[in-house]
């Protein structure tokens, strides 16, 4: 199977648009024009580090409703959902506990900067006191949302969702490896390598996919010193640590994803009692639920 | 008697040249042993400073476990690291393992 890849980067990490070879070159352009579109489109909404954006200036009128786009309405709305359904594992209010973990600025930036924690950590929770009434979005003053690898996740979607309305027979859209799958795919699957979290040259295992989405949660990116990293446990309002590296989840969409993912790493190996997946814990060991392909030898 | 009794204290030659020898001995070897037994001054290591880096190679062992799905979701699994399998739950068997030179996925779940 022969594969056409393109690559841009956006949200501060690499987008790679993956089509079938076959496909004709304008279709194939047009449908990465739209990739690239979506993403700068969903930058400007979401980003927390832009100033310009449309999540920053929520932001910064924490404590008065703000007028907000459809498009961000809705993604806050099923942040909000998600925090719901996870009990609050998945927070979207976390902002100023990952600020005052470190993580204050681009990732980029905080590495160069060599960041220690800044603050003692706070649980958090208060997305509860988030209200979202129609287009009018109003934050509880001193909290602000971190949408993240939700924004991203849902940016895959939304991305994937308008590069196959250009024509195309399927397309894989993949954002620093949380991916979507879209269309009709090869019956034998996308070849997928979930990276060893300590050794990315490797992979632990391959998946193969023929449709939905993964997106992985890893302590060991996005990592800026000893158990300093971006993931925040709510509970804690600390960076999480239950033992687990990595987490990486399938689920039909890439932003339901996005959510197992953060949850898997926080609940750990019970997890994959109702999440199809694979984890991998700081013992070494890697953890699966998937099957191995039919007619493989187990 | 006294002159007598002088005489019986006086040393050998013998005697004397040993006596020389042990204390001329002592004598050299007194600055080495207080170098040896004198504190260290304290190095950029132990100031936790940026001298000598020490390196520790660690090696990676994963161990796959496979456990009971929750449902049949449109993602199967190869194995193609090293290292070991086994299994628990109800969905049985281990990975399988690819070819030694399987070729590179089309993408990965890594980011940058």
């Amino acid at each position: 199977m022969e594969l056409v890849r393109h690559a841009f980067r956006a949200m501060g990490t690499q987008i790679l648009v993956l089509v079938d070879g076959s496909e004709d070159a304008a279709r194939l352009a047009g449908a990465v024009d739209r990739v690239r579109d979506t993403f700068e489109r969903l930058e400007r909404r979401c980003s927390r580090f832009r100033a310009d954006s449309e999540l920053t200036r929520v932001n910064r009128r924490a404590g008065r409703p703000t007028r907000v786009s459809p498009e961000l309405a809705e993604l806050v709305s099923h942040a909000l959902a998600a925090a719901r359904r996870t009990e609050g594992r998945f927070d979207p209010a976390v902002l100023d506990a990952v600020v005052g973990a470190g993580y204050d600025r681009d990732f980029d930036e905080v590495l160069a900067g060599a960041r220690v924690a800044l603050r003692p950590p706070r649980p958090c929770g208060r997305w509860r006191e988030v209200r979202l009434e129609g287009d009018r979005l109003e934050l509880p003053e001193g909290v602000g949302l971190d949408l993240g690898g939700l924004a991203k996740g849902w940016t895959v979607d939304r991305a994937a969702e308008a590069a196959l309305a250009a024509g195309l027979r399927w397309v894989l859209v993949n954002a620093g490896g949380d991916l979507r799958l879209l269309g009709e795919a090869p019956p034998e699957g996308i070849p997928v390598g979930v990276e060893d979290p300590e050794d990315p040259s490797a992979e632990v295992l391959r998946l193969h996919l023929t449709a939905g989405a993964l997106a992985t949660s890893s302590i060991t990116r996005r990592a800026w010193g000893p158990g300093l990293h971006h993931l925040i446990d709510p509970r804690t309002g600390a960076p999480a640590a239950s033992g687990v590296l990595q987490a990486t989840v399938w689920a039909p969409t890439c932003a339901e994803a996005e959510v197992a993912a953060k949850d898997a790493l926080l609940r750990g190996e019970t997890a994959l009692g109702d999440v199809p997946g694979v984890l991998v814990l700081a013992d070494g060991r890697v953890l699966t639920n998937l099957d191995a392909p039919e007619g493989v030898a187990a | 008697m006294t002159e007598a009794a002088t005489r019986r204290r006086r040393l050998s030659r013998g005697a004397l040249r040993a006596i020389a020898w042990v204390a001329g001995g002592a004598a050299f070897a007194a600055p080495f042993a207080g170098l040896t037994l004198s504190p260290k001054p304290a190095t950029a290591q132990a100031d936790g400073g940026g001298g000598r880096r020490v390196i520790t190679v660690k090696k990676i062992t994963r161990r796959i476990v496979v456990q009971a799905a929750p449902q049949a979701p449109q993602v199967r699994y190869v194995y193609v690291g090293g290292g070991s399998s086994g299994s628990s739950g109800s969905s049985g068997g281990g990975g399988s393992s690819a070819p030694a030179a399987a070729p590179p996925p089309a993408t990965t779940t890594g980011g940058s």
